[in-house]
């Protein structure tokens, strides 16, 4: 009788535990990307521009991301995005 | 719960929905008065009730701009307001790191009309933008919990795709407590989604500078481009203003001048931000020895104005009074429906969670955002009424009670709810809401009675009315509550 409601119960705080770090990945993500878009732009003259768009894009981004299933989401941050999301924003703020 | 798209996307939406909401609420109903707060100034200065309708005199403006150049000399930093169609006086205002405050003097002959010092509406105006927290942290949060509210707006809508015609049409107000807050959250979120949108974006672009450094916020470098202070001209200024008023009418057209500034080097006519949809900072600079102008200076142009253009859509003080207030009612209603969402997640979770001091701690805050706060805004209204005019420093008085006011509520309702009453906390909150918001009408009255008080459609009139609306909504509200018990 205990066993099931137990189990349910701790099935569901894994994946609370496990949204939430995915939820915590994705923010960080979508802020360097933006980041890394704003600085990429910020000598454009339509700079403004890419800045309102950057704006609209990120919580886009962050949703879309949590919307990903779980094999194609570590896919994507396998594959080397997050590596050049970082490498953009790290440049352009001329960290290296 | 299985891991699938529906349910990651209500985890998110209620998760970030929640906590931003609590804050977002704020957010919204600060910046739902602040869409009057202009008027609910007047409302809290009642001196100027019987300040007869007349057009700003040049005597006034040169009297007005002798006062400027005094304070000039005593090393204070004011700018000169333009009487307007909202606001028919002329105001020296200063910023006090939360509204700009100070003398209101009549358009006739510059003369002090001795008002009540109060931060009036702008009190709203700043725990809109920043919490009343300062342009740096409060801004900052602002700023998290829209692109929080944008999270959430996205997310519900992938949850509510397919319904959102039946959502728009589906509302069941004497249906069990749950079912009813969601048809009233679902309903006002599909009704306002476009305005939800506009405004949260438009916000966010406005104060993304705080969350992203390196942009612009679209005023182009206004102040870096101002001179500093130049000792051996600060004392020069002596020239009358209303010439350099003529000019700078002929610049921008009649009735289109909002605020001077006055600088060591410059004296600068400010176009009002009425004027245009573009909202941007043109000005006409004169020189303050012998009055001559400068020159004229545009803000951006082309795409460059992309940012006055969301400061005008977040602002609208380009429109009418009519668009102001369907503004006014968006955002109650947006308001509202974030409200409705807040309840809907501690019902939700009363069920796994009841009893426990993180759901009570929860209710307490759902609790005081959605009816502490109005009733703290209505004790605000009240306390300008009830404190001496002539009292130093009334203004942060009147800031404090609304505070302390609100403190009280929170713990009134951590109290109840930690008691396991929290339904009653509902109620007694709906109940001083009622009687505050039905009594501002009979306390104005009383307060302008040695004032000349006579019934009109004015900015009194439309204050106590939203008032006296409120406080009848709690109390149908209470029976409500009281009805599902």
């Amino acid at each position: 009788m205990t066993r099931g409601p137990a189990k349910a119960a701790a099935k569901k705080g894994a994946l609370w535990k496990r949204w939430l770090s995915r939820g915590a990945c994705i923010v960080a993500f979508a802020y360097l990307a933006t980041l890394g878009v704003f600085f990429l732009a910020g000598r454009r003259p339509e700079a403004i521009l890419f800045q309102s768009l950057g704006l609209a894009a990120m919580p886009l981004l962050i949703v879309v991301l949590f919307a990903l299933p779980k094999g194609l989401f570590r896919g994507t941050f396998k594959s080397g995005a997050s590596l050049v999301v970082l490498g953009v924003s790290a440049l352009q703020a001329g960290i290296f | 719960m299985r891991d699938t798209l529906r349910n990651r996307m209500g985890w998110l939406h209620s998760w970030v929905g929640f906590v931003s909401g609590l804050i977002l609420v704020v957010v919204f109903t600060g910046g739902t008065l602040a869409m009057f707060d202009t008027e609910i100034t007047r409302w809290m200065q009642p001196e100027l009730a019987v300040l007869p309708q007349t057009a700003l005199t040049a005597e006034a403006l040169n009297h007005a701009g002798e006062q400027m150049q005094a304070l000039q000399g005593a090393g204070q930093m004011a700018f000169l307001s333009l009487p307007s169609e909202r606001d028919p006086v002329l105001r020296i205002l200063h910023y006090d790191g939360h509204a700009f405050v100070g003398p209101a003097l009549s358009p006739r002959d510059g003369a002090d009309l001795n008002v009540r010092q109060t931060q009036g509406g702008q009190l709203f105006f700043d725990l809109h933008q920043s919490l009343y927290r300062g342009p740096v942290w409060g801004n900052m949060v602002t700023e998290i919990v829209a692109i929080g509210l944008l999270i959430a707006v996205f997310s519900g809508l992938v949850i509510h795709f397919r319904n959102l015609v039946p959502d728009l049409l589906l509302f069941r107000p004497f249906a069990a407590p749950g079912r009813s807050w969601l048809d009233a959250h679902l309903m006002a979120g599909v009704l306002m989604l476009p305005f939800i949108i506009m405004i949260t974006y438009t916000g966010a672009v406005i104060h993304g500078p705080r969350l992203f450094p390196m942009i612009s916020n679209g005023h182009g470098g206004k102040a870096a481009n101002r001179a500093g202070p130049d000792k051996a001209h600060g004392m020069a200024s002596a020239a009358p203003l209303a010439p350099m008023w003529e000019q700078a009418k002929a610049v921008f057209g009649e009735g289109n001048i909002g605020f001077i500034r006055f600088e060591p080097r410059t004296i600068s006519f400010y176009r009002s931000d009425a004027a245009d949809f573009v909202m941007t900072r043109d000005h006409v600079d004169f020189s303050p020895r012998d009055g001559r102008q400068i020159g004229v200076k545009y803000g951006e142009r082309g795409i460059q104005a992309l940012g006055g253009v969301m400061r005008g859509l977040h602002y609208a003080r380009w429109g009418t009074t009519g668009l102001r207030w369907l503004y006014f009612v968006c955002g109650a209603v947006g308001s509202a429906m974030m409200s409705a969402g807040l309840v809907l997640f501690v019902i939700k979770h009363r069920r796994a969670h009841g009893g426990t001091v993180k759901l009570a701690l929860a209710e307490a805050f759902t609790l005081s955002v959605t009816l502490g706060l109005p009733v703290a805004a209505l004790g605000f209204l009240w306390s300008n009424r009830l404190i001496a005019p002539s009292l130093a420093q009334r203004d942060l008085l009147e800031a404090k009670v609304f505070f302390l006011l609100w403190l009280c509520l929170l713990l009134h309702a951590v109290v109840r709810s930690g008691a396991g009453c929290v339904r009653a906390a509902w109620r007694e909150q709906a109940w001083a809401l009622a009687v505050l918001g039905c009594g501002l009408p009979l306390l104005d009255l009383l307060s302008r009675r040695g004032s000349g008080w006579t019934p009109q459609l004015d900015v009194y009139l439309a204050v106590d009315a939203c008032a006296f609306g409120f406080g009848v909504l709690a109390m149908w509200g209470q029976s409500m509550i009281a009805r599902d018990r």
